[in-house]
């Protein structure tokens, strides 16, 4: 049966229209004093760019309630007086149509996009029904729903107050799929994750640092305003990118070589005595076993690994070691291969032995203004299981988890069962690398909640959405920013939260009163005061501070960097030895090797690629692609192929080209004849063919990174090897 | 017609209420099945695959650009007499405008800078008839594409009423989406 517009006329408008009314028959609009004013209403309001985790303090202009546009903070220290395409495209996001409008209750299939509006009481009463069952049937171990999220809002912290206070060990957070090898591998060396002085530097590698096309960090800023000529980039990248564009030199190396060459630039600054001794006499340990070590890396030797001639890795290690300021840059790049984190610790190492820690325009511990922590009752379980992938990694992060090992024990139930998993904002069906397995594992689970203000292709597939709202929306809680110059930001709203939204405190200290603990008490007694509440106490120490971010988006202290504090012994390297080690007893008794030993990457094979990742200039990982005003720079990607192997394969520009990796993945795609790649590699950009049909602009476009890489992971840090994916490429 | 807003407050405002969420007595006066109508309206409105089917944004079916300003000038204009939309949606929300149009219509015979055929021809002109082509072709109760078509037919003959008498149609700063 359906309306026809004479039934509509004659009864269902009158009928149906009044349904519910106020007294004036007004729901959506109310009466006020008029304002007399012919002008338009601005107001700017402070805050916090949430697109990507440099979080940029902008002004954002309000004009007559619309928030007009996001411009820079002029002074932001952190961004220099910058607001970038991406986070000026962010201003609509709140706008965007198809924004989760209300929780949504799923009523098909997964993924089959049948949804029913729910009330927030049904939604949360829905997900503790089902989750308790199946709690209940694993014997009341909480340790069979994990809780996946990713850095970026400021709210995460509540999302796993609330898996601890549930009594879950099993989160699964970003890092793996970020920088966790990079940190742990400089870690060891420094006992921290230096920031990099870019400002004063005037030699700098980056090996595969995208810094023009990355998220933007001070550090790109910084290297990209200088005039031409003061300073020297040398960039490694088996593609010619926007940073290579910009370097003095580019060199293409074969993926999986890094660490030969750092290794070969060692080799010859060691070799030619150019390292600074005195440096390495008072601040480092096991300078002796590293000169003994890479005497066999000789550059000739290199140059066959690398395929960078012996001649420039003798010219860069030579002028590396005599520019008084030059730096090895250090990030931010993800994992690629097998020896990730040895390879950073090469990568470590050359800074050390030039003395490039502690002095303009090296490498500095960055500070961070200290704010009072905050603070909650830890809840108690006699029922505990240790974290589903605890002794695949060497360096657990039990915050964190290492995603890859993670989910395919999950796949296993090895060695117990998972049986739910709650997201905040992390996107994984688009960020996991082999889409297939992750789709296996959702569809062994009982129940899948996500929280995301939009309909992403994680939240598509879950079973549950309880719509977050955006960043431009909602109070944030203080946040310090470890930097070489140190600032506090926050995020307040610019504007009422639009539609049946919430923050995430309020959303999962809401839940918690659907769900007891061990002794019966609602978990919402775990949660206490607001953010808002949150926030001034961990200003405590600070007074006048809170004024200050209502004002300006952040504050700073008297607290400032100096050079020369760890030379002079007012500070100690946070390293078991106090110094600088460029040998690691603490490796050698875990059973890793203590100094970096290269190993070839296996060979791909006869007409196979390997398959690389790396940032471009439009889009931040999966989450831009589908932003009106950037898809519209970019509306999808393309496989870069080099017009040499193209031609052996009978490919040109727009042919639509089958990829096939080794474990059952395949995507179709258009391809890009470049030089800009060298001829054993393919790429193309992320973000685009979203598994969700709600992001139109990227439903069905273009080709998934997750859906073509493989899945492998390295044991120390547990990062995902993003660069070990082997595939084959014809015209579809 | 031969009308205007104010006469017809009413049947605008019972357009507006169409848009609520379907409820079971709703379902019931419809004759429909609440599943199919609480399916329909999520589709149309909230969340489908390729994009809700029609959003109830006025915005939406400009040209990207001129959604912003006109979102910022309407509620600039309903600021400026007395009129406030609801924050849970943006301003350019379709039963929002419909309510606003019986308020504002009410208070242009007061103000001398408020004409209620350029509020129509500015406002309440360029996407009609895409929201109703758009409901047209996606709903599946023909409730909704019902609705959008009442919406089209009364905003036209609001306007064809309201045109002052030898007067074209206004130069408006908003064109309609390609
Ligand atoms: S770099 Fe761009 S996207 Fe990232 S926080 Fe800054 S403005 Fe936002």
């Amino acid at each position: 049966m359906t309306v026809t517009r004479r039934k509509f006329i004659a009864g269902s408008l009158a009928g149906v229209g009044a349904l519910g009314a106020g007294s004036a028959g007004l729901r959506y609009v109310s009466q006020a004093m008029a304002q007399p004013t012919r002008t338009e209403q601005t107001r700017y309001v402070n805050s916090s760019c949430n697109i990507c985790v440099s979080a940029c303090v902008f002004r954002g202009q309000v004009v007559n309630g619309v928030i007009k546009r996001l411009e820079p903070e002029p002074d932001f220290p952190k961004s220099r007086g910058m607001m970038c395409a991406r986070g000026n495209a962010g201003a609509a996001t709140p706008y965007d149509p198809n924004r989760v409008k209300s929780p949504m209750i799923r009523t098909g299939k997964r993924g089959e996009g049948k949804w029913r509006k729910a009330s927030w009481d049904e939604a949360y009463r829905y997900i503790a029904e089902k989750t308790n069952r199946v709690v209940a049937e694993e014997g009341g171990h909480r340790s069979c729903i994990a809780f996946a999220s990713t850095k970026g809002t400021f709210q995460e912290h509540y999302f796993h107050q609330f898996r601890e206070v549930f009594g879950s060990p099993n989160a699964v957070r970003h890092p793996t799929l970020c920088l966790s090898a990079v940190i742990r591998g400089f870690q060891s060396v420094f006992g921290t994750y230096p920031a990099v002085d870019v400002r004063n530097s005037h030699y700098l590698i980056l090996a595969g640092a995208n810094l023009a096309e990355g998220i933007i960090p001070p550090a790109t800023i910084d290297l990209f305003k200088r005039p031409i000529g003061s300073r020297k980039l040398i960039y490694l990248d088996p593609r010619f990118t926007k940073t290579a564009a910009l370097a003095d030199k580019w060199l293409p190396i074969k993926p999986g070589s890094d660490m030969a060459f750092a290794l070969a630039m060692m080799n010859v600054i060691i070799g030619e005595g150019l390292h600074d001794q005195d440096f390495i006499d008072k601040h480092c340990v096991g300078f002796a076993e590293l000169a003994e070590h890479v005497r066999q890396y000789t550059p000739e030797w290199a140059e066959r690994e690398t395929d960078i001639s012996a001649g420039d890795i003798r010219q860069i290690a030579r002028e590396f070691a005599t520019t008084p300021s030059a730096v090895f840059y250090h990030g931010r790049r993800t994992t690629w291969q097998g020896d990730e984190v040895q390879t950073r610790r090469a990568i470590a190492m050359v800074n050390a032995i030039v003395g490039a820690f502690d002095r303009p325009g090296g490498l500095i511990p960055a500070l961070e203004i200290p704010l009072a922590p905050y603070f909650y009752e830890p809840a108690w379980y006699t029922k505990f299981r240790p974290r589903l992938e605890q002794g695949d990694v060497t360096f657990m992060s039990p915050g964190d988890g290492a995603w890859i090992p993670w989910r395919d024990r999950a796949l296993r139930s090895d060695p117990y069962a998972i049986r739910g998993l709650f997201i905040y904002k992390q996107n994984v069906l688009e960020m996991l690398p082999d889409r297939n397995k992750t789709l296996e594992l959702f569809a062994k689970l009982d129940i899948i909640v996500c929280v995301d203000p939009f309909m992403s292709g994680t939240a598509w597939y879950s079973d549950v959405v309880l719509p977050e709202s955006t960043y431009l929306e909602r109070l944030d809680p203080a946040v310090a920013l470890d930097e070489i110059e140190p600032v506090v930001i926050f995020r307040q709203p610019l504007i009422k939260p639009l539609y049946d939204t919430k923050p995430c405190f309020e959303i999962v200290s809401e839940l918690a009163a659907y769900f007891k603990d061990e002794d019966g008490a609602p978990l919402s007694d775990y949660f206490e005061g607001s953010v808002e509440s949150h926030t001034k106490a961990a200003l405590a120490d600070h007074p006048g501070s809170l004024d200050k971010l209502r004002e300006k988006g952040f504050f700073s202290t008297d607290l400032k960097l100096k050079f020369g504090e760890y030379r002079s012994g007012k500070k100690t390297v946070r390293t078991k030895t106090g110094k600088v080690e460029l040998y690691s007893e603490d490796f050698a008794r875990r059973g890793l090797e203590p100094l970096p030993v290269y190993r070839r990457p296996a060979d791909i094979g006869e007409g196979k690629f390997r398959f690389v990742v790396g940032r471009h200039a439009i889009h931040t990982h999966s989450s831009t692609a589908a932003f009106p005003d950037l898809n519209w720079h970019m509306k999808e990607n393309a496989v870069w192929i080099n017009p040499v192997s193209a031609r052996k394969l009978g490919i040109k520009t727009g042919d639509t080209v089958l990829m096939k990796n080794r474990t059952g993945g395949e995507v179709k795609i258009k391809a890009l004849l470049t030089e800009g790649i060298r001829p054993d590699c393919l790429y193309y950009a992320n973000g685009f063919d979203s598994l969700s049909p709600d992001k139109p602009l990227v439903y069905g476009k273009g080709a998934s990174q997750a859906a073509i890489l493989e899945s492998h992971f390295e044991s120390i840090s547990g990062s995902a090897l993003l660069h070990e994916t082997i595939v084959e490429i014809r015209r579809a | 017609m031969n009308s205007n807003p104010v006469a017809i407050a009413g049947k605008l405002l019972n357009l507006a209420g169409c848009f609520v969420y379907p409820s079971a007595e709703m379902a019931e006066q419809l004759q429909l099945d609440l599943t199919d109508l609480e399916n329909n309206h999520v589709r149309l409105f909230m969340s489908d695959r390729g994009g809700v089917k029609a959003p109830p944004y006025a915005g939406c079916y400009l040209d990207s650009e001129d959604r912003h300003r006109f979102m910022i000038n309407f509620n600039g204009l309903c600021l400026r007499h007395g009129v406030v939309l609801g924050t849970s949606h943006p301003p350019d929300h379709i039963p929002a405008m419909l309510e606003a149009l019986t308020l504002l219509s009410a208070r242009a015979d007061d103000s001398a800078d408020l004409d209620i055929f350029i509020l129509l021809d500015t406002y309440y002109h360029h996407w009609p008839t895409a929201f109703a082509a758009a409901l047209d072709q996606h709903d599946r109760t023909g409730f909704y594409a019902a609705l959008g078509a009442e919406i089209k037919e009364t905003l036209v003959a609001l306007r064809h009423d309201c045109l002052p008498q030898g007067h074209q149609s206004l130069q408006s700063p908003y064109a309609l989406r390609a």
